[in-house]
């Protein structure tokens, strides 16, 4: 078996790289795209902000431009730049990559595996059917659909947490105390604004009484992981922050503060979730629930997480973004054990109460700035900028990166963010 | 219009800040003042129309575009701004 990290196989030439509007690290991933490969970019211009963005990708590679094409043309398109790879790190631009991977005869994951990573009920059934705990899950019918709201009454055991069935971020992702306050909630939704997903109804799993993720830390982690040839390689354990109310992520650490015993069982239910999705080659993002009776996986995402590879790199110096690319280019890469880590790295993002609707101000960003560990700090809403908890995890006020030397330096720093910075707003 | 003047401009029109430019100082932290990573990105397009130039991969990083100083530095070794000698 091959060594930490080790890459056997020459490069490959080109890879066809699906632009999406929500790929992460835009500036990171195209540097080391470019190190590696010749990069053909497929962009489709009806995505929002794909056009300016366009200029900027022919810099560093040719654009392909498939704006409404069939995925028979598109993958004709492709086809004619003889792409060794192809590659997408986004859930909304997964399936549509799959389908014209398999068209192609490139490796990517099948189109199964790419509704299994992007629809919770249809993943949920995949874990059950590998053996995995899987806390209970319910699709919240349409109005007019009286048999599923009759099972739905039936089965449904509360609290619950409602969620989009094809959702990321914990966007419009609330909790539910009871068949009356789901009725209530979904009324809600519909009025608020047009629906714009179906929603799955999934039984909470509550915290442990014991601080599992760590004195001070969530109950909750993420493993950050590949598959290549089959062969499930972790590259890191992600630690959380506690959430803010909903369910909106308040930060990210790596490694997570897990005694070792846990953290052996944790990887090996991350790697038993990745193995339930089928997946040939790429990188996965799987958060896991910290229970009494063990890990309990909460959903795999089929990419790589927001943040995690600016993580990866400050704490132990695993490239996810480099190694992406190679994976998709046909390169073997295998880990057989957790990269160490060195250092702490952190990042917080910091929200408004859910209360505020518009921030009207920010106060103390430059002393937080001048603190020891800070590395950066971004600001995402200003004074005069709207905020709303519904966005989930993406409408934070502002961000913070770093590393620290250990644990409690993390708990002393996170302490001093919340005292050092005030949030006003109405 | 001088360099930093040009500059301020650019990053009023296409950095998305939620405060105007004038409030800040030449090294005043841009980042902590609301540039996002897709706004540089228009920033530094529209930075390489204003002064006819293209940013080369070495100067492709956060730090470049983390202020109005760190900008002018980076445009100088483009040329811009430096007196033919």
């Amino acid at each position: 078996m091959s060594g930490p990290g080790t890459v056997t196989s020459e490069p490959a030439s080109t890879l066809a790289f699906v632009w999406d509007p929500l790929t992460p690290a835009v500036m990171s991933l195209v540097i080391e795209a470019r190190e590696i490969c010749d990069v053909l970019w497929i962009v489709d211009r009806s995505r929002p902000e794909v056009e300016p963005m366009m200029r900027f990708l022919r810099k560093f590679g040719t654009c392909l431009d498939v704006t409404g094409l069939t995925l028979d043309e598109a993958a004709s398109q492709i086809a004619q730049y003889q792409p060794q790879g192809i590659l997408s790190l986004a859930d909304g631009s997964l399936l549509w990559t799959a389908q014209v991977a398999q068209r192609l005869g490139l490796k990517f994951m099948s189109p199964e595996t790419a509704v299994r990573l992007t629809d919770k009920h249809v993943q949920r059934e995949a874990f059950r059917d590998h053996g995995l705990a899987v806390p209970g899950n319910w699709i919240v019918p349409g109005d007019d659909d009286d048999a599923l709201w009759r099972r739905l009454c039936d089965e449904a055991t509360f609290p619950a947490v409602l969620k989009p069935r094809t959702g990321a971020a914990s966007r419009d992702t609330v909790p539910v105390g009871s068949l009356e306050e789901l009725r209530e909630i979904w009324e809600l939704h519909k009025s608020a604004r047009d629906v714009p997903h179906d929603f799955v109804l999934e039984q909470y799993i509550a915290d442990s009484p014991l601080p599992l993720g760590g004195e001070g830390f969530a109950g909750y982690v993420s493993v950050e992981s590949f598959v290549c040839d089959g062969q499930v390689s972790h590259v890191g354990v992600n630690g959380r922050m506690p959430p803010a109310p909903p369910f909106r992520e308040t930060g990210f650490f790596i490694p997570a503060a897990l005694d070792p015993g846990l953290e052996a069982a944790v990887l090996d239910v991350a790697r038993r979730a990745v193995t339930a999705m089928d997946i040939a080659v790429g990188c996965q993002h799987t958060e896991i629930k910290l229970t009494p009776d063990g890990p309990v996986v909460i959903e795999v995402n089929g990419r790589i997480g927001g943040g995690v590879p600016e993580l990866l790199a400050a704490a132990n110096g695993v490239r996810f973004m480099s190694l992406a690319v190679r994976l998709a280019l046909g390169q073997h890469i295998s880990y057989e054990e957790l990269p160490p880590c060195d250092r702490v790295a952190y990042l917080l993002y910091v929200h408004a109460p859910q209360e505020i609707h518009t921030v009207t101000a920010v106060e103390g960003l430059s002393q937080l700035k001048e603190t020891a560990g800070v590395d950066e700090i971004v600001l995402k809403r200003g004074p005069g900028q709207p905020v709303d908890w519904r966005e989930g995890n993406h409408g934070y006020v502002y961000s913070v990166f770093g590393t620290v030397a250990d644990h409690e330096e993390l708990r002393h720093l996170y302490g001093l963010v919340s005292s050092l910075v005030t949030i006003e707003g109405e | 219009m001088d360099v930093i003047d040009t500059i301020r401009e650019v990053i009023d029109e296409h950095g998305r800040l939620p405060a105007p430019v004038r409030t800040l100082g030449d090294r005043d932290d841009l980042y902590q003042n609301g540039l996002t990573s897709h706004a540089t990105v228009n920033v530094m397009l529209a930075l390489e129309d204003a002064f006819d130039v293209e940013f080369p991969e070495s100067l492709l990083r956060k730090s470049t575009f983390e202020s109005i100083a760190a900008i002018q530095e980076a445009l100088q070794t483009m040329g811009v701004g430096v007196a033919p000698s």
